[in-house]
């Protein structure tokens, strides 16, 4: 493994331009979409709008300055996400058919306030997506047994000493391959998703 | 190398559990549980679920995820549910249409799908047209041509099937690291011209030749996007600037339809533009590549347009003044307005370009010049279809025939080799070359029976054929030589056999660290570069660097994947038979778990007690299969090492193995008697060792093991004597902590809780260490203390440990400590 930064926020601020777009892109459209549409945006804009607001991620990703703060990614990505709303619905001489102007801009202000129900579920969406797309991301690069000895155990909740028994593993294998799939899980999701911790040693 | 293996800490085996350790610690933590079941128990009863888990736990939720988190727009249904291909995601979004990575669902093959914008197919002749096109374009097979697989219609999409390209456009390079070196910059123009000249022999004019669309990978351009432009080119007729630019942008958004890189001819009218269009947005694409800009970058679509068909653009030299006059030249004549005064062929192009394109240096970092030639490990892309290979060849192969050994070796790898093995119906099998210059596009089969058929269709390169050789030519460069090995020597090539014993031991030709670092590299290997690694070991017996890699590769695998196993096992059973002397066959990666496959440990145990049996007296040997026998039968272990140390008593060596072989079985005891028993062979062994070497050569590590053993068999003085020899080998970090430690412990087994308490401070004092910051300080001296109610030395200590181990558990320990209670240590208190 290369010794440089193995989480997938240094990846996508180290990647070329069009390399973090790509990355940004494939990783975060589907939850803008899902958003976007949670403000009463018409598919076709919603497309255009995620590409906006992706844009302004992948160009100003050089210089996010992550700070240590847990969650300072995801508080961004919002931020950005209720500036674009706000001058989608300003300037484009817009309103929702299913609701009034001053409802958007309370639902928009609501997002916009960090301590809200509102922000708090993007918070917990925000980083479910991720990890759901990471699982998805990450499955590839173990062999199928250590996948499933993964998933029985941590995700699963299973007893190692079951999955050992009847996948016909002995009990330490199990234990690495928890280890070692929750160890990448880990470093890839690193300063993008609360909780999972400093990837060096134990914290 | 110490192989001391400790009980890991509760708070190790914890962040172990839940992948929170460094790949290091983890790595010590996997191979002393392989051991331990003690370990295995107390991981079976961890709760190591932290909110990261749970979050992961979520996603097993299906209700909570399915209605945003799939975004069904993204891949159109009809795509998804493709009979052929698997869609695995989304790589990039364009003007045309959205771009996704897709695998063959049963060759196998990555692809790249391209689905058309809707907006772009809304007209049948546009349809029609863009179909016929895509199907010319699809003929296309040139190195520089990014292939075209396909092109269909399901339901209501358009998908175009292409060759899957890993790379950069050379527009984002440009975006990436500015104006490229001027060697690079022709070259990739020289190749996109290669490319442009191949096609327009097939009669194709690309029509969208910019930056964006030529993809760079590994030092080659391909040209991206052959038959597209049909889409964005309108219907036909004249059409105005404005309409085109309007057409273009509003069709296609801003990624394409970009008016900086068309000729004047074909802004005026799309059916007018020919090969010679290419070549004027090649050059205009050169001009940005050197400079930075387009040649017309500012006003309006057109305004540009306007500049395209009347202004002259600066030269190139004006905005980069090291660009040579000639080549300035050679821009110029490229953007001509009228097409008859620009060359008139890209051949012409790439021959103009070519002088100044020679030594391009690469400006990727994994992009070597085509020109260099290429060589070092085999690379290309390796696909298996039941007994047949297939691999671009760039360096030298061998191949085993019932005819004898070939060696196949070109410099160049756009040459790809197929080599299909079948069944000749008389038992035996066939095997065919085929040799694939994919840079002419020509094909060359060849029989190994002795008379060469070769099938030069109609291909334009040379080839030479005598008795044992046989070489193919593009112009006059060699690009394959195949030769056939001589039959003594394919003999000698092709015997794995052992070495028969009574021949005198072969020494390994590498020395320890390039040995180590072999298999290191070996488990960073994918799985391609395994196999073609694999081929390249069967075929040279000789080839001690390979199958070093591939022990490492394999070792690293084995106990996830059984399938391994096998060829791990005889990568081991090669380095015993003709190398048991060197380091591969002391180190772990040589090794094969009795737990895990006790078959193979059979067998590999069987082997080296027959070599020992052949070289009864050969010590090195005995030392390594001691270490191969060390977690399994410990006590054979012990023989071998007692035997050496018969052999060559002068050795300190045999003593230190044979002290940590006592230490480690004085870890887990029986009972405490056998502790200490053990505990004082290990002594004995390693007092022997010190005196063998000489008290002065002595190292801390060596004295922390003496202070140990001494003080857990119960020899106090010489506990306290290393201890303090352990603290004044001026080590700040493990010798201060662990010399003290011992010194305090002693103190307290004499009852002086004073003097122990204050050993415990100075213990404190550690300034640190890598294995101190990881599993953290010590605390059964603390715990001692505490329980003998001497809370506020203990307290004190946690506050000096936070200055090197940064852990919440001090916290949390000061706490109970301070509410009157004594905390569970774990782990700390064993190491």
């Amino acid at each position: 493994m290369e010794n440089t930064s193995l989480t997938l926020l240094g990846r996508l601020q180290r990647g070329s331009d069009s390399e973090a777009w790509g990355r940004v892109f494939g990783l975060y459209r589907p939850l803008l979409m899902a958003w976007l549409r949670k403000y009463d945006v018409q598919a076709a804009d919603a497309d255009d709008l995620s590409q906006e607001v992706l844009l302004a991620v992948s160009t100003g990703l050089k210089s996010f300055d992550h700070n240590g703060r847990p969650g300072a990614f995801r508080t961004w990505l919002r931020n950005i996400l209720v500036n674009r709303l706000r001058n989608f619905w300003r300037t484009r001489d817009r309103r929702p058919l299913s609701t009034g102007d001053s409802d958007i801009e309370r639902r928009l202000a609501q997002l916009e306030d960090s301590a809200s129900a509102t922000s708090q579920l993007w918070d917990r969406q925000h980083d479910l997506f991720v990890v759901q797309q990471l699982l998805h991301l990450s499955r590839a690069r173990f062999s199928a047994e250590t996948w499933t000895a993964f998933t029985r155990v941590a995700l699963d909740g299973e007893s190692p000493a079951a999955v050992a028994r009847e996948m016909g593993l002995s009990l330490n294998a199990v234990f690495i391959a928890k280890s070692r799939v929750l160890s990448q899980l880990r470093q890839e999701a690193s300063g993008l998703v609360e909780g999972a911790g400093d990837s060096s040693a134990i914290s | 190398m110490p192989t001391l293996l400790q009980h890991p800490s509760l708070v190790e085996l914890t962040a172990f559990s839940g992948g929170q350790l460094s790949p290091d610690e983890a790595a010590t933590v996997e191979t002393h549980i392989e051991e331990c079941g003690t370990c295995c128990e107390t991981l079976l009863n961890l709760s190591s679920d932290d909110t990261f888990v749970g979050l992961l736990r979520q996603t097993r939720n299906a209700e909570e995820l399915s209605e945003p988190w799939t975004d069904e727009e993204a891949i159109p249904p009809s795509l998804a549910n493709h009979p052929r291909y698997h869609v695995i995601g989304l790589i990039a979004r364009g003007g045309m249409g959205d771009v996704f990575q897709a695998e063959h669902r049963s060759m196998g093959r990555t692809v790249a799908i391209k689905v058309i914008n809707k907006k772009l197919v809304r007209d049948q002749e546009v349809v029609e047209r863009f179909q016929r096109e895509v199907q010319t374009a699809a003929r296309l097979s040139h190195v520089n041509i990014v292939r075209a697989y396909d092109a269909e219609q399901i339901e209501d999409i358009h998908i175009l099937v292409m060759e899957y390209v890993d790379g950069l456009s050379l527009s984002a390079m440009v975006k990436e690291c500015g104006p490229l070196p001027i060697t690079a910059a022709c070259d990739y123009a020289r190749q996109a011209a290669v490319g442009l000249q191949y096609a327009h022999e097939q009669g194709i004019v690309h029509r969208d030749i910019k930056p964006h669309n030529l993809m760079l990978t590994s030092g080659t351009v391909k040209i991206l996007d052959f038959g597209l432009a049909s889409l964005t080119s309108g219907t036909g007729g004249e059409r105005s600037h404005e309409d085109l630019g309007d057409a273009s942008l509003t069709a296609a958004g801003s990624v394409i339809g970009t008016p900086d890189f068309i000729s004047p001819e074909q802004a005026q009218d799309a059916h007018r533009a020919d090969i010679r269009s290419d070549i004027y947005s090649l050059g205009a694409t050169l001009y940005y590549l050197l400079s930075g800009r387009a040649p017309f970058s500012t006003g309006s679509v057109a305004e540009r347009l306007r500049s395209h068909a009347e202004t002259a653009p600066p030269a190139v030299r004006d905005l980069r003044p090291e660009v040579p006059p000639e080549l300035s030249d050679v821009i110029a004549r490229m953007l001509m307005k009228d097409p008859k005064q620009r060359f008139q062929t890209p051949q012409q192009v790439a021959t103009a370009l070519a002088p100044f394109a020679v030594q391009a240096q690469p400006v990727a970092a994994p992009a070597p010049s085509r020109d260099g030639g290429r060589r070092g490990p085999l690379r290309g892309t390796l696909t298996w279809a039941s007994a047949a290979l297939g691999l671009l060849l760039a360096t030298v192969i061998y191949v085993q025939t019932d005819k004898g050994t070939l060696k196949i070796e070109s410099a160049d790898d756009s040459v790809k080799i197929n080599i299909t093995q079948e069944p000749d119906g008389t038992g035996g099998s066939q095997l065919t070359a085929t040799f694939i210059d994919t840079v002419t596009g020509s094909e060359a089969k060849r029989l190994p029976s002795g008379e060469y058929q070769v099938d030069l269709g109609d291909m334009k390169n040379d080839f030479e054929v005598d008795q044992d050789s046989f070489t193919l030519r593009r112009g006059k460069t060699v690009v394959v030589k195949v030769t056939r090995i001589d039959a003594q020597a394919a003999q000698a090539a092709i015997n794995t056999q052992p070495a028969p014993s009574s021949k005198a031991l072969e020494k390994m030709p590498l020395p320890d660290h390039a040995q180590q670092t072999l298999m290191m590299q070996g488990g960073r290997l994918s799985e391609e570069a395994a196999k073609a690694l694999q081929i390249k070991a069967d075929a040279d017996p000789a080839d001690v660097e390979s199958r070093l890699q591939l022990l490492g590769y394999y070792w690293q695998k084995t106990i996830f994947t059984p399938a391994v196993r096998e060829p791990h096992l005889k990568l081991v059973c090669w380095v015993i038979e003709n190398y048991p002397e060197s380091k591969a066959a002391a180190v772990p990666e040589s090794e094969v778990n009795a737990g895990i496959d006790p078959k193979s440990y059979g067998i590999v145990r069987a082997l080296w007690l027959k070599t020992i049996k052949d070289h009864p007296t050969n010590t090195t040997i005995l030392g390594n299969a001691a270490k191969f026998f060390l977690l399994s039968e410990r006590d054979l272990s012990e023989e071998l090492l007692k035997k050496a140390q018969t052999i060559d008593p002068q050795n300190p060596l045999w003593a230190q193995d044979l002290g940590q072989l006592y230490q480690l079985s004085s870890n887990h005891p029986l009972s405490e008697a056998q502790g200490r028993e053990f505990a004082e062979k290990a002594l004995e062994q390693f007092e022997l060792a010190l005196k063998l070497k000489g008290a002065s050569n002595v190292n801390y590590y060596e004295l922390g093991y003496l202070a140990k053993a001494a003080f857990h068999a119960g020899a106090d003085d010489k506990a306290k004597d290393y201890a303090e020899q352990l603290i004044k080998t001026g080590d700040q970090g493990e010798g201060v902590h662990h010399g003290n430690m011992i010194l305090g412990r002693l103190a307290l087994r004499a009852g002086d809780a004073e003097a122990a308490g204050k050993f415990l401070l100075l213990a404190g004092r550690s300034t640190g260490s890598p294995s101190l910051g990881s599993f953290g300080p010590n605390m059964s001296l603390a715990k001692e203390l505490l329980q003998k109610g001497h809370k506020d030395v203990v307290l004190e200590y946690l506050t000096l440990c936070g200055k090197f181990w940064k852990n919440p558990k001090l916290g949390q320990w000061t706490a109970t400590i301070q509410a009157g209670g004594v905390p569970d240590f774990g782990g700390n208190l064993s190491h």
